[in-house]
């Protein structure tokens, strides 16, 4: 089966912001893993070009989103340099339907690897939390997806934004912690922490894990986004996307043509 | 509509909550009924437990979020009255007789001072707070599969059950009243969070709609009075021995269980 051939049918579209058909109704037999090698062969590509791997994000977090793809297990992709914003600003140019939803982002310290890491081996790990707003885009016509589609479109990866202050991560307790998504002002979505698999350290430590399925780890430097705390919403031209995390000050994010 | 038909609604609405039985949407019959009739409905089921030695001891709100008010095709809250036979504690078993009981995650208000609107705003609501405290509000329709219009729920006391109220209380000066987060378990699963800016932006926002509300109509809050200020999340829908718990960060918890059949 031509892994390799899809990978760059994905890259290409992922490059040029056009639609695609859902690979899984092309291909017959396609597994997780076969998705998870696509997705390491289409980074090669970035990678090969000159971007950079600067860490993993975590998808499917809560059980309402992996209830809708049918599954129980979480699932990640990998973030490049090339996806960060560095300003608060999202630029529609490159993204098909792009939506955004609020996380806390872990940056750490020391590598995790693994099959067996506890949450004390995570904060030991860790260097700072962080606001943070990922932007999501899938490939798939109408964001639809399998499991095996959604992993091998790198998990939907498209821009991340991480707000100015990092905070010890434990400052805060991160599975109370309330958050609130504003559009245009008016309240779009509100969540807590725990939306995250319990707890966001809960989404490190399956991150790890899955990552020593593949012989890889969480790097010194790298920063991990540990999923949605709400539901993640649509945005247009114009729109400006406000998120307030309890104690954390708030992301304000202008959407511009 | 005539008084008779107001009457004859009220007497199917208190049937339905005394046999536990469901009835059709009153608007299958009166597709336009207005918004002051359907409280006029309301008000004659409040009446009739007072007269039967039940004391209302505040308010709830409905309809506050967005998606909620969209769903039902308004643009403003609803409200309904609680009574002292619906209040249950933390830790409590609950026993009240329901139909097809959901759970919403909510902060209440306790007022120190009357609320005498219509003027007003969230800095009076504020100043008239004793304390806020976590709940959880047991709705209840007694609407067939709860296919309520805003007629329906205003006409069936704002679709009310009962509630559970924490024992921890704050100070309204040491909440973070928008951005709290709410975490909702039923048997140990987190099945619902929200913020209390769900509730139309602020939760003191919408107290102060109820004081207008409520002196438009000639009443007002107060003091003592128990407000549930509406739902952080969506409703979840809850069976006889379910435990359910509502963690709300530094402001407390709510535990109770659902009696077992």
């Amino acid at each position: 089966m031509g892994l390799r051939a899809i990978a760059d049918e994905i890259y290409q579209h992922q490059m040029t912001a056009r639609e695609l058909d859902k690979i899984t109704l092309r291909y017959d037999g396609l597994t997780v893993d076969d998705a998870y090698a696509i997705q390491q062969l289409t980074i090669q590509k970035y990678t090969n070009q000159g971007d950079r791997l600067i860490g993993w994000k975590m998808g499917l977090t809560s059980k309402a989103k992996q209830q809708s793809v049918g599954v129980d297990e979480a699932i990640f992709g990998h973030l490049l340099e090339s996806m960060e914003l560095t300003n608060p600003e999202i630029s529609l140019k490159g993204l098909i339907h792009p939506r955004v939803e609020p996380e806390i982002a872990f940056v750490f310290k020391h590598r995790l690897e693994g099959t067996r890491i506890t949450p004390r081996d995570v904060w030991l790990a860790t260097e700072c939390v962080m606001p943070a707003v990922e932007v999501i885009d899938s490939r798939y016509k109408n964001f639809s997806f399998t499991l095996v589609d959604v992993i091998a479109d790198n998990a939907s990866s498209a821009k991340f934004y991480v707000a100015d202050q990092a905070f010890s991560p434990y400052q805060f307790q991160l599975d109370k912690l309330g958050v609130v998504m504003c559009r245009n002002g008016e309240v779009a979505q509100t969540g807590a922490g725990a939306a995250v698999l319990g707890h966001p350290v809960r989404s490190i430590i399956e991150q790890v894990h899955m990552l020593s399925r593949i012989g890889k780890a969480i790097e010194p430097g790298m920063v991990v986004l540990t999923g949605g705390i709400t539901e993640a919403i649509y945005i247009y031209d114009q729109d400006t996307i406000s998120v307030e995390f309890e104690g954390m000050g708030d992301i304000e994010l202008s959407v511009h043509a | 509509m005539v008084d008779t038909q107001i009457r004859e609604f009220a007497d199917r609405l208190y049937r339905a909550e005394k046999d536990l039985t469901v009835i059709p949407p009153l608007t299958d019959e009166v597709s336009d009924m207005a918004i002051d009739l359907a409280y006029e409905i309301q008000l004659l089921n409040v009446e009739k437990k007072r007269g039967q030695g039940d004391r209302v001891v505040g308010h709830k709100i409905g309809l506050t979020s967005k998606p909620m008010q969209a769903m039902l095709g308004v643009n403003e809250p609803d409200f309904g009255h609680l009574f002292a036979s619906m209040h249950y504690q933390s830790g409590d078993v609950v026993d009240y007789p329901l139909i097809q009981p959901r759970v919403e995650p909510e902060l209440a208000f306790v007022l120190q001072a009357d609320l005498d609107g219509p003027q007003i705003g969230v800095q009076d609501v504020l100043q008239a707070t004793r304390f806020v405290l976590p709940a959880v509000e047991i709705i209840d329709s007694r609407i067939a599969d709860w296919k309520i219009k805003l007629a329906d729920t205003i006409a069936d006391n704002a679709s009310s059950g009962c509630f559970v109220l924490s024992d921890t209380v704050t100070a309204v000066d040491q909440a973070n009243l928008t951005t709290a987060g709410a975490i909702l378990k039923i048997n140990g699963e987190i099945v619902e969070t929200g913020a209390g800016a769900a509730v139309i932006g602020n939760p003191a926002r919408a107290v102060a709609w109820l004081a207008n509300k409520l002196s438009s109509l000639g009443t007002t809050l107060k003091k003592g009075d128990i407000i549930l200020s509406g739902a952080v999340s969506r409703a979840v829908n809850v069976r006889a021995g379910d435990r359910v718990s509502l963690s709300f960060g530094p402001l407390g918890r709510v535990e109770f269980t659902m009696q077992a059949n």
